[in-house]
């Protein structure tokens, strides 16, 4: 009982065909209160039909979804969640203030207005035509709609595509505050380091399927690599024979190796270049994990 | 919770759907201007500059009424057929759909907006009639002639609706004007059809824009005597048949990907 308070959002075995295609051949995901499930995977890897099956917008042909324990296409589920996709756009014709006006009187118990603009930061928008703004601005409005329904769960479908810097840090920054409030979020993205910078759990998925699941921490765990860089006279091709050595790269007085065991491989680095200078040894990333399992099940 | 608050939310939002859907057209002049101008203009030139050639005061009067349902033909048609198409095209409809806006509201708040922008133009018209066209109608005719015109814009929205499910939003004002010029020429909405070759004649049966002129026609006795009730029924079908189509098309499985790429993502 506790288990299904807890969970917010639930696909069960779901398979999906398009025609002779399978999009989704089985797939199980939760989502919990409070946690930012990350959705990775190659293009055409079944993410897009995830989402829109998890919004009611397609039905599944095998196994079911589930927002807050009912079918999605339920008003009262509905009423539960913010969206943000990455294929919708909003009318050019209206405001901003319009728009967001308009999206939080869907919502039984919506967040303030004024709330809302300073979350997403539109503040200096709201007057001006969605039609004028740039695609980055446009990015932010979708953002505020998504959590101008005080939402429980939020669904962002590449949140940050085309923002600058500054404003996908401030965006991050808002994801967190409301994470802890207790909101759960269902992210897709490219930059892997927006998953490592946000997500609890992640989730590959690749062909239809589950490829891998479980904290971030976890699946830099899955790939022993590391990475070690410093400044180094070693011949390449030499190096590149040591046991141990999965890539070499220079890069003038750089040399960047992949490696699977770090301390001997260091040993014998030292040893062997005594003018070695500025040594990094660096964990693998989210990036070479994902390069790795998606590699895997190919 | 009961079920009042809940219809009242239902409504509040229907109303403020169809208030944004309102703003947005008219900041669109290039699709409702013509449909709200072209009327009036056809109607000043054939139903006053040129009323002695044209049958007199009983002319005017016909024409009056005959306008107004080309008006209304195209303000439901492109105000709702492109609408929708750019809608369906940019991802708002499937947006909408993921949002908890409650069933009805967005196709209520177009039919109102259609609405709207309809009883505008026939406004527009009966006041040019009654001033520069001395048209003199009773009162009960002139509410009539409007309500009529109103409710008329139900099966060509159903038709509008349909067409903005098909094509795209820069070919749709194209297709509409191809589709409701033609048919309101063979409906008789241009000129009378008794002026208009036998094989137009009957071919204009088939058009639910002749159906619809029947009715406002029957306010001042100038039909073609036909039954109203098969007008009546002709337009029921033809606005249930295209309202099943376009429900198909605009309510089943949505995908997050563009057409062509779906089944990829």
């Amino acid at each position: 009982m506790r288990a299904n308070e807890v969970v917010v959002g639930r696909l069960c075995g779901v398979v999906k065909r398009y025609g002779a295609k399978t999009a989704l051949a089985g797939i199980d995901l939760d989502i919990r209160r409070g946690e930012v499930l990350a959705l990775l995977g190659p293009n055409g890897a079944g993410k897009s039909t995830a989402i829109s099956l998890w919004l009611g917008l397609g039905v599944p042909d095998e196994g079911r979804a589930e927002l807050f324990g009912q079918p999605p296409r339920a008003l009262a589920a509905r009423q539960r969640i913010g969206v943000m996709l990455q294929s919708a756009a909003l009318h050019d014709q209206l405001r901003v203030g319009e728009l967001l006006q308009l999206t939080r009187s869907y919502y039984p118990a919506p967040r303030g207005f004024d709330d809302t603009v300073a979350l997403a930061g539109i503040g200096d928008m709201l007057r001006s035509a969605y039609g004028k703004l740039s695609g980055g601005q446009q990015r932010r409005v979708q953002f505020a709609l998504a959590l101008c329904g005080n939402p429980e769960l939020l669904f962002l479908d590449e949140p940050t595509t085309g923002l600058d810097l500054p404003s996908r840090e401030r965006l991050w920054s808002t994801i967190r505050t409301l994470v802890a409030g207790g909101c759960a979020v269902l992210l897709t993205t490219h930059y892997l380091e927006e998953a490592e910078a946000l997500a609890d759990r992640v989730t590959v998925i690749g062909g239809g399927r589950v490829l891998a699941q479980g904290t971030v921490d976890a699946m830099r765990g899955r790939v022993a690599h590391k990475r070690l860089r410093a400044m180094s006279l070693l011949d390449i091709e030499t190096v590149r024979k040591w046991p141990g050595v999965t890539q070499a790269q220079r890069e003038g007085q750089w040399l960047t190796l992949g490696v699977t065991e770090a301390e001997s491989v260091l040993r014998r680095w030292l040893d062997a270049d005594p003018s070695l200078r500025e040594l990094e040894v660096q964990r693998a990333g989210l990036a070479e994990a994902f390069v790795e399992i998606t590699r895997e099940a190919a | 919770m009961n079920k009042a608050p809940k219809t009242g939310r239902a409504l509040r939002i229907l109303l403020m759907e169809a208030r944004f859907e309102i703003l947005r057209i008219s900041r669109t002049p290039g699709l409702f201007v013509p449909a709200l101008i072209l009327p009036l203009m056809f109607f000043v030139l054939f139903g006053i500059v040129m009323a002695k050639t044209n049958g007199g005061a009983a002319g005017t009067r016909y024409l009056l009424i005959s306008y107004s349902s080309f008006g209304m033909l195209a303000c439901s048609l492109l105000t709702i057929g492109a609408g929708v198409a750019v809608e369906r095209e940019r991802g708002i409809h499937l947006l909408k759909q993921a949002l908890p806006m409650p069933p009805g509201a967005w196709l209520g708040a177009k039919l109102l907006a259609a609405a709207l922008i309809c009883g505008m133009m026939t406004l527009l018209l009966m006041a040019v009639a009654a001033t520069a066209g001395g048209v003199t109608m009773r009162a009960w005719q002139w509410a009539a002639l409007l309500a009529e015109n109103l409710l008329g814009v139900m099966p060509f929205a159903a038709l509008g609706l349909y067409l903005g499910s098909r094509v795209s939003g820069s070919a749709a004002p194209g297709v509409i004007n191809l589709i409701y010029l033609p048919m309101s020429l063979l409906s008789g909405l241009w000129i009378p059809l008794r002026f208009l070759p036998a094989p137009v004649q009957q071919l204009a049966q088939l058009l639910p824009a002749y159906h619809f002129v029947q009715l406002p026609l029957r306010l001042i006795d100038a039909s073609d005597g036909s039954d109203p009730r098969l007008h009546l029924a002709v337009l029921a079908a033809f606005t249930a048949f295209f309202l099943a189509l376009a429900r198909r098309r605009l309510g089943g499985e949505q995908s997050l990907l563009p057409a062509g790429a779906r089944g990829h993502g």
